[in-house]
């Protein structure tokens, strides 16, 4: 990913800044597993009458899993797509 | 201050996706997006951006047009 700005600073603030995104990354990772857990359980664990996972409640949790990815695909697509809109909408 | 920015940029991302995931997805019955939910997203994102620019402008404005507060 290049962002705009980098090449202006030193070898070394170049440096803390990958290292940031890469925490980042990481926490954003944790954050959004974390809600697809939320989300998937809310939507789809319905009933409490056997101790484990019925089949349907499995099969739920897979479309969940995938729908929720390519929903966040499109989003990230359109959002750069967006920021790359209004960059060149803006006056010189 | 460019790792703010980031900061800041994924902090839209993350709450987009919460928004526009209530408003888009009403349910998980099918692992695909179908065409409604599809457009949906383009526009809930495009929105979101707008609001997200709008928001900008109008704070600067007001920032601007409040004279200091007498103390």
């Amino acid at each position: 990913m290049s962002i705009p700005g980098m090449d202006q600073l030193s070898q070394r603030d170049q440096m803390q800044v990958v290292q940031a995104l890469n925490e980042m990354q990481m926490q954003d990772m944790m954050n959004m597993y974390n809600t697809l857990v939320e989300r998937c359980f809310n939507e789809c664990v319905t009933s409490f009458r056997t101790k484990g996972l019925e089949g349907h409640e499995e099969q739920c949790v897979t479309r969940c899993v995938q729908k929720f990815m390519s929903f966040s695909q499109r989003v990230s697509l359109r959002f750069q797509e967006k920021q790359q809109q209004m960059q060149l909408q803006k006056p010189a | 201050m460019m790792v703010a920015e980031l900061k800041g940029v994924s902090d839209i991302m993350a709450r987009m996706q919460l928004s526009c995931y209530s408003k888009c997805i009403a349910n998980v019955k099918e692992e695909k997006l179908s065409v409604g939910e599809m457009s949906c997203v383009d526009r809930c994102v495009n929105k979101f951006m707008d609001v997200h620019q709008k928001v900008g402008v109008e704070l600067q404005n007001s920032m601007a047009q409040q004279p200091p507060a007498a103390e």
